[in-house]
């Protein structure tokens, strides 16, 4: 019996002992993750969380520092942060964005603000359907980060601060076990929490705790086609709900084109290879609109007061052309009225979160 | 610690009796078999593909948009009602991309439905006034009335459908410079189907498959007058404000009723 017993029992031993002389493990730090508790504003959607990815305190911190850190590019120069800044409501105030290597895009970074809450894909064209699967592209995306997988966690595992927090937010054993797809999901929840928190003046108008001015209460009869004493504008049909938008792919009509083949960017159609999808992109959320500028996919518009511009004039035509877009005939007055409301979308207070400031400041 | 483990695998194996018993009252066995429903949109005789372009009172238009709420779907037996499904979004936007996915149709499906014989089938185009209350901020994103794009805050509706399309306004066929957009919304626009003296029976065996098709070209009917005037009649979005809306909504909500048929 007792010698049966023995060879297991050595065995234990001969581990103990080799994981004692083991770096690379991390058993001795202690697991316990805490989850992160998101306040959402009382009219917002839940926000549905994958369940092999909930968010908490550890996760959020680690995914964070992923996000403000350059030890995600090749040169070390740029991180997420940098197309997706704070001060300027998660985007990086150009037109298109431009990628360590000089190289513009042909696309304008879009605000990560409540970024959660979209479920009908994400990017321009919805490309992806999780913040997982889309936090792994930017590192290897050539006009982005231009880096590789490979060489990033490779970083990150010989980085005693990062394996910590790999282990706290994760549980992972060994340093080993950090991999593109563990970052990606830190860094996923940490875009998670970025919502707003829904102090806009529209919102406190909706609480009724203020009236909105003459010329914001207009511009909110316009957008949602309220009543008859203004004119509609149409916008609420496509940006609706307490988000602003109805989450669908559609053509408002930016680019002329003499058929569904001609589109400069085809957008959706280029996901679905469905040619009627071609020259749709995602309708987006207007919450913080007056800080996002410029305008539309390809940062087209440089202020607000074009893209209403846009919308009065009818846009162009093509076979996939939204009937919503046809020549509004707005006055001065009408426009001036539509652009205060639009101003009544801001709110700065959810920045102030200390969560979402980056931590190597 | 034994007895914990036995008095836990006692409370176990009790649940799921429960469970096992619940299943066999509720659907015996080998008296139930699957029901298909099977939904296509269909332009009068012709399979309904997005953008194709069809023949209107001698004018050319396209559907770009065709989507709808359908909710209390049932078979009837008598006065029984036996529930297949009690809401569902029909997308034929996303679904109808060429004439072979069109032909396809949109299933609902129910798995067992007792064997026997019924004399009907009902539905109903649109969301009830009980549900009509939600938003969809109160479902999940997965559900039929969680989408965000059906529903209007404005006049505290869902959007019970939606057919948009264009349509030439002169002779000049390239450009359809014309805009179809019909959202119907609001209880008044809640409408039933009732189809009766039906021959379904229901065996054991394969699949039963019931196919239910709707024929957009009936919604631009005009009562007896032929077909809507889209210059004038082209758009609605049920505007409470707009009672020209109003009237147009309340024709076209008619007119999904004859769309509807059964083969
Ligand atoms: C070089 C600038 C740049 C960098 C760096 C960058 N992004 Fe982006 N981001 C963009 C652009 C441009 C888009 C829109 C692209 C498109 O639609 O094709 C975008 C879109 C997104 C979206 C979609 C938002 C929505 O509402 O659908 C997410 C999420 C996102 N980025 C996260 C990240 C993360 C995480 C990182 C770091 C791993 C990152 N980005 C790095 C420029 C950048
Ligand atoms: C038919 C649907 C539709 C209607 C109606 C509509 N929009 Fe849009 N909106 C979109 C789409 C789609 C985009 C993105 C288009 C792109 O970039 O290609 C967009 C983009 C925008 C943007 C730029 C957002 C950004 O982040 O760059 C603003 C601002 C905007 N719309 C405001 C309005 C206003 C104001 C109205 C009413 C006058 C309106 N929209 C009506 C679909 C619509």
């Amino acid at each position: 019996m007792k010698i049966k017993f023995l060879p297991p029992f050595l065995l234990c031993i001969i581990i103990v002992f080799s994981c004692e002389n083991d770096d690379n493990d991390l058993k001795d730090i202690p697991y316990n993750p805490q989850p992160y508790v998101l306040n959402l504003p009382d009219i917002f959607p839940q926000m549905e969380v994958p369940p092999d990815n909930p968010l908490t305190q550890e996760g959020v911190q680690l995914g964070r520092r992923l996000f403000y850190d350059p030890i995600l590019s090749a040169d070390n120069s740029m991180s997420c942060s940098s197309c997706h800044q704070l001060q300027h409501n998660f985007t990086d105030g150009k037109a298109t964005s431009i990628g360590i290597d000089g190289i513009a895009g042909n696309r304008s970074a879009m605000s990560l603000e409540n970024v959660g809450l979209f479920y009908n894909g994400i990017m321009w064209d919805g490309r992806f359907n999780t913040l997982e699967e889309q936090a792994l592209e930017p590192v290897n995306n050539p006009i982005e980060l231009h880096n590789d997988w490979g060489n990033v966690v490779e970083e990150l595992k010989a980085d005693d601060d990062y394996s910590e927090r790999f282990r706290k937010a994760f549980g992972i054993e060994s340093r080993d076990e950090i991999t593109k797809e563990l970052a990606a999901k830190a860094i996923a929840q940490f875009e998670r929490i970025i919502v707003s928190s829904g102090n806009s003046r529209y919102d406190q108008f909706l609480r009724g705790d203020i009236f909105p001015t003459d010329s914001e209460f207009n511009g909110y009869d316009m957008f949602f086609d309220l009543s008859t004493d203004t004119p509609d504008a149409e916008c609420s049909h496509c940006h609706n709900g307490p988000l602003l938008t109805t989450n669908e792919y559609i053509n408002n009509g930016l680019t002329p084109s003499s058929d569904l083949l001609d589109f400069p960017d085809a957008g959706r159609g280029a996901v679905t290879e469905y040619l009627f999808d071609n020259g749709k992109f995602r309708v987006p959320s207007l919450r913080n609109i007056a800080l996002t500028a410029p305008y539309m996919h390809d940062g087209r518009f440089q202020t607000l007061e074009e893209v209403i511009d846009h919308y009065n004039s009818g846009g162009h035509y093509a076979d996939n052309l939204d009937p919503l877009i046809y020549n509004l005939g707005l006055t001065e007055q009408n426009k001036e009225d539509l652009l205060a409301f639009l101003h009544s979308l801001t709110d700065t207070t959810y920045l102030s979160n200390p969560d979402l400031s980056n931590p190597f400041e | 610690m034994h007895n914990i483990l036995k008095l836990t695998l006692f409370a176990l194996s009790g649940i799921s009796i429960l469970f096992i018993s619940s299943c066999t009252t509720d659907e015996p066995n080998g008296t139930v078999n699957p029901v298909d429903i099977v939904f296509k949109a269909m332009y009068d005789d012709r399979p309904l593909v997005i953008n194709e372009r069809y023949d209107l009172n001698g004018k050319e238009i396209t559907i770009t948009r065709f989507q709808f709420y359908i909710s209390d779907l049932a078979l009837k037996d008598g006065n029984m009602d036996v529930s297949i499904n009690e809401i569902d979004f029909m997308d034929f936007t996303q679904k109808n991309i060429s004439e072979a996915a069109a032909l396809e149709g949109i299933t609902v499906s129910r798995a067992s439905v007792p064997i026997g014989e019924y004399d009907g089938l009902k539905l109903s185009i649109g969301v009830p006034s009980d549900l009509n209350e939600y938003v969809p901020a109160d479902y999940s994103s997965s559900h039929p009335l969680g989408l965000g794009s059906e529903h209007w805050a404005a006049w505290n509706s869902y959007i019970f459908s939606k057919v948009d399309g264009r349509f030439d306004t002169n002779s000049e066929p390239t450009v359809l410079e014309g805009s179809i957009q019909y959202h119907l919304g609001t209880d008044d626009m809640f409408r039933k189907k009732e189809f009766s003296e039906l021959d379904i029976s229901i065996k054991e065996g394969a699949v039963k498959t019931i196919i239910i098709e709707i024929d957009a070209k009936k919604i631009f009917e005009n009562g007896n007058n032929g077909y809507l005037d889209l210059a004038t009649e082209g758009e609605t979005h049920t505007n409470p404000n707009e009672p020209g809306q109003i009237e147009l909504a309340t024709r076209l909500a008619d007119n999904w009723l004859n769309a509807i048929m059964i083969q």
